[in-house]
């Protein structure tokens, strides 16, 4: 499956939950034009690869479980896997130098256009940084249009679990995160990110039989 | 011994009796002494030269010494006369003998008396003196030979009864050749029978006429003693060959005998021995037919085997069917994953194109211009995106059909799934059924070689238990004694019944001639000696004489003591010259012939008669000593020599 092909209003409509999923509210300058403000653009891609490697997010949250030892979190892992995620979910990426990395503009496009989300250009110095603009209203639509078509629900819900992984961090914190695991699992230039499935699988089988004393 | 130049025909008959070579019967005989004596040999002739003893009479008798001497004896007829009985005659005789015997052998009362007496003789050129002192009549001497220059050797000392005849006898059964017709002694177990040299005391009964007359020949009366003396008279030919003969067949049969015996008893031992093996041995082959059943086994081993082997085929087919079944269910799941995934991506796409659809365009995405009122208007009624212008329509209608194509898609792929997932989960069922057959044919034969090397282990033991048991057996059976002995003696056997058969033919023939010689000079001087009666007499074999009186059959032992006598001496004269004429004579030429008179039976004539005919021995017989006592002074007077007479001044002769 290297190949998948999702339509640009698919990608759209992923990416509209994502930044409303990891949205804070604007501060003073921002409130005029927005409900919601999505920090970095490097974040909205790090968010993207969660949504997209579902083996990635359940081994995160493995490890989050690992520090907390919250059970919910284990059970949210088994039932990714037991779903079949890591093949029915995956929306393959292709690795570049500072990991996976894939042009979001088609997408951006499309919801700015419907004048969902506008772009701004934070000045950060000698460099740009992307700030996502949510437009008031954009909310209540995507509520609205998970109601009257209820196969887009899964990216509301998965788009909050993976803002929860995320844990507040910043773009280039979760990058980091992602990257150990991305270099770990050797992926070469330019290639596409396999899945870790298996080691996923085989590490929720020990957690799952330590956590309850046995099998289950 | 065998004859240079041609065989002898005596060995011949023996081989052509035998029906065995001439050579190895030579062999035989040679091994077992035994010589052939068509000859009877040459005799040795004995003189007696002077007879001597003294003592002392007891109180009774007057206690008074006594002594005799009579020397210068030769050959010829002596005499000794007295008129009454008790003058001492037969002690004279009785000394004689005695000495000559080693056996002391007087009346009880001069036995007494007797303190010393001596003999003097010759035996061929040799003379010999024995000289005896006797203490309550044991006898202690010394025998001596005596050569010409009046030196003596001793030859023999003595200091007992044993001893003297020991001496006595030695000497003579050696110096007369009598060995060869020593008898054969029947032996034991222990010490086989052997030839008795020590005869010679009856032997000397030849010697001797006495006052006893029951015997023919001799003073004894002992089984097959006359026989044997009258082969002391008359040397038959082969004679000693056929004792030899009896003598060696006898030790041949003993021993053959004895061997027979010892092998009964070792076959009786060794047949113990091979009855307990055989025992042993059938047990061990009961052993090895029980074990033997293994072959049921080893059908099942086999039969196991077979089928291990197709379930093994089997596992190894179903195996790899189940890997096709477990790829064909990867392909399946990854057809059906593929085709959920588009279906999916479609209805998101659908439904998120729906959503923006709906949504106005207020602002280009590339430059934020406001789009116009109007080309929103466009987009609504003829369906022309309000961007670039495509008509999107028709893309809706495309996307039921690929709509319905994906779901469709999606429902078959499910199916090809559940297909597949059915398939290998009845390729495991099978798998698992078949791994279990084939651990248990496994396990079976693990089992059933268990058995088999059990049972081969014990087939191993009996097997090897009966080869030994088989080999010890045949061990024991063929463990044969010292058979080796047994064709040699069975020959030596034949060879010698024929040698002794061949040889008592040839005795028998030539005695059968002297006999009848023998008897019809005996009949002559039985007339002679008074006896008119007699027109025949026949003596055979074993010394019996029977008697034709006119027409009345009779024999020796039922004549008067009177005529016994007579024919005593007519049997011994008899047997002395036809002896001589045939060349066969063998006595050793002395003759003591005691009181003819004695009894009352015998009168003057006779007397005469027997004198004459002892004398007239004198001239076919020159060497012939013959001593006689009588009462009848004047025969003796008239018949003999002067100076071979002693007759007695008065009543006694000492």
């Amino acid at each position: 499956m290297l190949n998948r092909t999702t339509s640009p209003h698919q990608k759209a409509f992923r990416l509209l939950f994502l930044l409303l999923a990891g949205g804070v509210p604007p501060d003073g300058a921002d409130a005029a034009e927005a409900e919601a403000v999505f920090v970095g653009e490097k974040r909205m891609q790090a968010f993207d690869f969660w949504i997209r490697y579902p083996d990635y997010l359940a081994d995160e949250l493995l490890n989050l479980f690992g520090q907390s030892r919250d059970a919910a979190l284990l059970d949210q892992a088994a039932a990714i896997v037991q779903d079949r995620e890591p093949d029915l979910r995956r929306y393959p990426m292709v690795r570049f130098r500072y990991g996976a990395y894939e042009r979001m503009d088609d997408a951006v496009a499309i919801l700015e256009y419907r004048g969902l989300v506008k772009v701004r250009m934070r000045d950060m110095g000698h460099y740009g940084e992307t700030d996502f603009l949510i437009r008031p209203g954009t909310r209540e639509l995507a509520d609205r249009a998970i109601a009257e078509h209820p196969v887009l629900r899964w990216y509301a819900d998965r788009a909050a679990l993976v803002n929860r992984v995320a844990g507040g961090q910043s773009g280039d914190a979760l990058k980091e995160r992602q990257y150990r695991r991305i270099e770990y699992a050797r992926t070469p230039l330019n290639r596409t990110i396999p899945g870790i499935a298996d080691t996923v699988v085989a590490r929720l089988r020990d957690l799952l039989d330590g956590h309850n004393g046995g099998s289950r | 011994m065998t004859e240079t130049g041609t065989p002898p025909p005596w060995a011949d008959a023996i081989a052509a009796k035998a029906d065995m070579p001439a050579e190895t019967v030579e062999e035989v005989l040679a091994r077992h002494r035994i010589r052939p004596s068509p000859v009877p040999g040459q005799p040795r002739r004995m003189t007696i030269e002077s007879i001597a003893f003294a003592g002392t009479k007891d109180e009774a008798r007057g206690g008074q010494p006594f002594a005799f001497t009579w020397n210068g004896l030769g050959p010829g007829l002596w005499a000794v006369a007295a008129p009454a009985n008790f003058a001492g005659k037969s002690t004279v005789f009785e000394v004689a003998k005695s000495l000559l015997r080693g056996r002391l052998s007087v009346q009880p009362d001069v036995a007494d008396w007797l303190a010393s007496a001596e003999l003097l003789f010759r035996v061929d050129d040799t003379r010999y003196r024995v000289a005896v002192a006797f203490e309550k009549r044991v006898p202690s001497g010394t025998l001596e030979l005596l050569k010409d220059d009046e030196t003596h050797i001793q030859l023999g000392g003595f200091s007992s009864e044993p001893e003297f005849e020991q001496t006595m006898g030695g000497l003579m059964m050696d110096r007369l050749s009598l060995a060869r017709l020593s008898a054969w002694r029947q032996g034991s177990e222990d010490s086989p029978g052997r030839a008795a040299p020590h005869d010679w005391p009856m032997l000397s009964e030849a010697l001797f006429i006495g006052t006893e007359l029951r015997a023919l020949i001799g003073d004894v009366v002992v089984d097959g003693l006359p026989a044997r003396l009258l082969q002391m008279f008359v040397g038959l030919p082969w004679v000693s060959t056929l004792f030899e003969a009896r003598t060696a067949l006898k030790q041949v049969e003993e021993e053959i005998a004895r061997k027979r015996r010892r092998r009964e008893a070792v076959d009786a031992r060794r047949k113990i021995r091979a009855d307990a093996v055989r025992g042993e041995l059938a047990a061990a082959k009961a052993r090895l037919d029980a074990v033997i059943g293994s072959g049921d086994l080893r059908r099942r081993l086999v039969e196991t085997e077979g089928e291990l082997a197709g379930a093994s085929d089997q596992l190894r087919r179903i195996r790899a069917a189940q890997r096709e079944a477990e790829a064909a269910l990867d392909q399946a799941q990854a057809e059906h994953d593929e085709d959920l995934r588009q279906h999916q991506d479609f209805l998101e796409a659908k439904a998120a194109h729906a959503v923006f659809g709906r949504l106005r365009p207020t602002c280009c995405p590339r430059c934020e211009s406001a789009i116009p009122r109007e080309r929103q208007r466009r987009e609504r009624e003829s369906l022309e995106c309000s961007v670039c212008g495509t008509n999107v329509g028709k893309r809706d209608a495309d996307n039921d059909v690929a709509e319905r194509d994906l779901a469709a898609r999606v429902e078959a792929s499910g199916k090809a799934l559940a297909t597949a997932r059915g398939d290998a989960k009845a390729i495991a069922e099978r798998l698992a059924e078949t791994e279990a057959e084939v651990l248990r044919l496994d396990a079976t034969l693990a089992g059933l070689t268990g058995d088999l090397k059990g049972s081969a282990e014990a087939r191993w033991t009996a097997e090897a238990d009966v080869s030994r048991l088989e080999g010890r057996l045949e061990e024991i059976l063929a463990d044969e004694p010292e058979t080796s002995d047994g064709p040699a003696l069975e020959l030596d056997r034949r060879i010698l019944k024929a040698c002794e058969e061949v040889t008592n033919d040839l005795v028998k023939a030539h005695r059968d001639e002297l006999l009848k010689a023998i008897s019809e000079r005996l009949a002559e001087l039985a007339r002679r000696f008074g006896m008119k009666g007699v027109s025949s007499a026949r003596l055979n074999g074993q010394a019996q004489l029977s008697l034709t009186k006119g027409s009345t059959e009779t024999n020796f032992s039922r004549s008067t003591k009177g005529e016994r006598m007579r024919l005593k001496v007519a049997t011994v004269i008899a047997m002395l010259q036809v002896g001589e004429v045939a060349g066969v004579g063998r006595h050793p030429g002395v003759l003591f012939v005691d009181s003819p008179a004695g009894a009352e039976e015998i009168i003057q004539e006779d007397v005469d008669e027997l004198l004459d005919g002892l004398a007239s021995l004198e001239e076919t017989m020159p060497w012939f000593q013959v001593f006689v006592a009588t009462t009848k002074v004047d025969a003796v007077a008239d018949r003999v020599r002067p100076d071979h007479a002693r007759i007695a001044d008065g009543e006694v002769l000492w």
